[in-house]
């Protein structure tokens, strides 16, 4: 009997485990590096848009198109301040969620200041579309190294409640901002005529190699396709995990572009990764989701390089 | 142009037509080929592509060549078996079945080496493949007796050649094969790819096809030793398996 419950609760704290589990890739599933600001607005709406704002069912025209701007739609609270409170609210109640949560490590502390930037940056969009000062756009993008370069004309909605991290399937169709259409910014989409697939295929074959690379600690593989903040980012883990090897098996891989943004004379192009990995030779194959910043000069003198790794929240 | 001629299923055509017209049919199919292939074999051939997966006994640095592989079912196996200190070649005459399989690849996160080449002159050097297969290739080819002399050549010593193909049917299946092949194969081809044409080539070429012992014969006068073959769902595919010593 006694053999039993204590089968039982390895059985349990194994599934448990399963249930839990997100296997980290390359640069140990942290955020470092670029990070687009398109991207972080992937996590602003959060549950929000599923849960309080109605579904249109207009189609959507681009496949690019596909992020959304909640905010623009019509909320329970009433007008666009109610929306951004709401986030704001969210925000406060999904960080001291977090915060509380355990187990989320540094984590818990840093989530609640990302979701106050985001709030933030609802608060800023509104007095913009008021037409008032651009005082708010430095408090939206403070946490970005390229604040002002890249303000999304589109947003997007994450159907965050689901648990399953973000889905492209969860955006919502898109209604154009009419604020964007006078910023002078490069729109959150792909130029025409950009090789997608290509770029995609290249990608992923980029995300396979330097996991192989990450795993057997070879730098100098590294160095040839990331960015020097990248490349210093992940030679410091690799000398903080010493001569221990890393075990990453990529069983599935699926890359979607996300958008490319030009900033600071450089292209920067998000893509999110999602797949399957064992982190074990004997492991279950776990999934994992994260995105990958990566710049090119506009001049064309280099190579797309990964300049940044962004983790998607959940 | 050559003035050889050689045949295109029951079509007597010129060598050089031949090529064009067989690289025309996998362009058409290439899309479809896997959903075509369950189909038309129930699924059969995911079994004679395993029995010949375990028949190469592929191990960790292994060096594979994978001729005229197409969407990848063979390279894929391989590549996992022999790790990352092995090297499996995914190459195939068509580029849009190499296209297929190179992406289906990379979706299972192997990257491997993939190339567009000749089965009949290839680009790689003597004694340098631990195993080569062909799996459904071999009968495309137009000079079968020179794409098997060059995959001995660069077979290692010790290497094996694993040649999966259409064979002949035993006797008492011959009917009914053959009015599946020429009833039914081209109907599902026109239902499902759009393109019954490519599907009576298949079947035809199949016919065309040496049996059995004659490849055994072929593959023998090419140089190989120990030649066996395997005859899988009653002869409707064989695998012929031979060394280089």
């Amino acid at each position: 009997m006694k053999k039993f419950l204590v089968a039982m609760m390895l059985t349990v704290s194994a599934l448990s485990l399963i249930g839990d589990a997100i296997a980290r890739p390359m640069g140990g599933g942290r955020s470092f590096g670029r990070q687009s600001s398109s991207v972080s607005q992937m996590r602003a709406p959060a549950p929000a848009p599923s849960q309080q704002y109605a579904r249109p069912n207009a189609p959507v025209g681009s496949p690019y198109a596909a992020p959304a701007a909640p905010v623009k739609q019509p909320s329970r609270f009433g007008g666009m301040l109610g929306g951004a409170l709401g986030g704001a609210l969210l925000g406060f109640g999904l960080g001291s969620l977090f915060g509380h949560g355990g187990g989320m490590g540094g984590g818990g502390g840093i989530l609640p200041l990302i979701l106050l930037a985001v709030a933030a940056f609802f608060i800023y969009r509104w007095f913009r579309n008021r037409g008032t000062s651009s005082n708010a756009r430095n408090q939206a993008y403070s946490n970005q190294a390229y604040a002002g370069n890249a303000t999304p004309e589109i947003g997007s909605g994450i159907n965050a409640g689901s648990n399953q991290g973000y889905q492209p399937s969860a955006y919502e169709p898109v209604q154009p901002v009419p604020a964007a259409i006078e910023t002078p910014h490069t729109p959150w989409g792909v130029p025409a005529g950009f090789d997608a697939d290509s770029f995609l295929r290249s990608a992923k074959s980029s995300f396979i190699r330097m996991q192989a690379a990450w795993d057997k600690g070879d730098v100098a593989d590294l160095n040839l396709f990331t960015s020097p903040e990248v490349f210093a980012e992940l030679k410091m883990q690799i000398q903080e995990r010493g001569a221990q090897k890393d075990f990453t098996d990529v069983v599935s891989i699926d890359a979607q572009l996300l958008g490319i943004e030009t900033a600071n004379n450089e292209y920067l192009a998000s893509v999110q990764f999602n797949g399957m990995i064992k982190p074990a030779p004997d492991a279950l194959p776990e999934p994992f989701a994260e995105v990958w910043n990566m710049t090119k000069p506009v001049n064309g003198s280099s190579g797309w390089v990964l300049a940044g790794i962004q983790q998607i929240p959940k | 142009m050559t003035n050889n001629t050689t045949h295109f299923g029951y079509k007597t055509v010129s060598e050089d037509d031949k090529v064009h017209e067989v690289a025309k049919v996998f362009h058409s199919v290439a899309s479809k080929y896997d959903v075509m292939n369950d189909l038309m074999s129930g699924g059969l051939h995911r079994i004679w592509k395993t029995f010949t997966i375990a028949q190469a006994g592929v191990r960790p640095g292994f060096k594979v060549l994978d001729i005229a592989g197409g969407t990848g079912d063979l390279a894929k196996a391989f590549a996992k078996q022999a790790g990352k200190s092995g090297e499996v070649w995914l190459t195939d005459i068509n580029e849009s079945m190499l296209r297929v399989g190179r992406d289906r690849l990379l979706n299972t996160g192997l990257i491997t080496p993939t190339l567009l080449c000749d089965a009949e002159k290839l680009p790689f050097p003597d004694n340098y493949f631990d195993r080569v297969s062909v799996a459904f290739g071999l009968r495309n080819m137009t000079h079968k007796d020179q794409a098997l002399a060059e995959m001995r050549r660069v077979l290692k010593p010790g290497g094996k050649l694993l040649v999966l193909e259409f064979s002949k049917v035993a006797a008492p299946l011959q009917k009914p094969y053959d009015l599946y092949s020429f009833s039914v194969l081209p109907w599902l081809g026109q239902k499902i790819a759009g393109d019954a044409e490519s599907y009576r080539y298949l079947a035809e070429s199949i016919r065309m096809h040496p049996d059995q012992d004659t490849l055994k014969t072929m593959m023998e006068t090419a140089g190989l030793e120990g030649v066996k073959y395997f005859n899988l769902t009653a002869g409707v595919a064989a695998l012929h398996t031979g060394i280089k010593y």
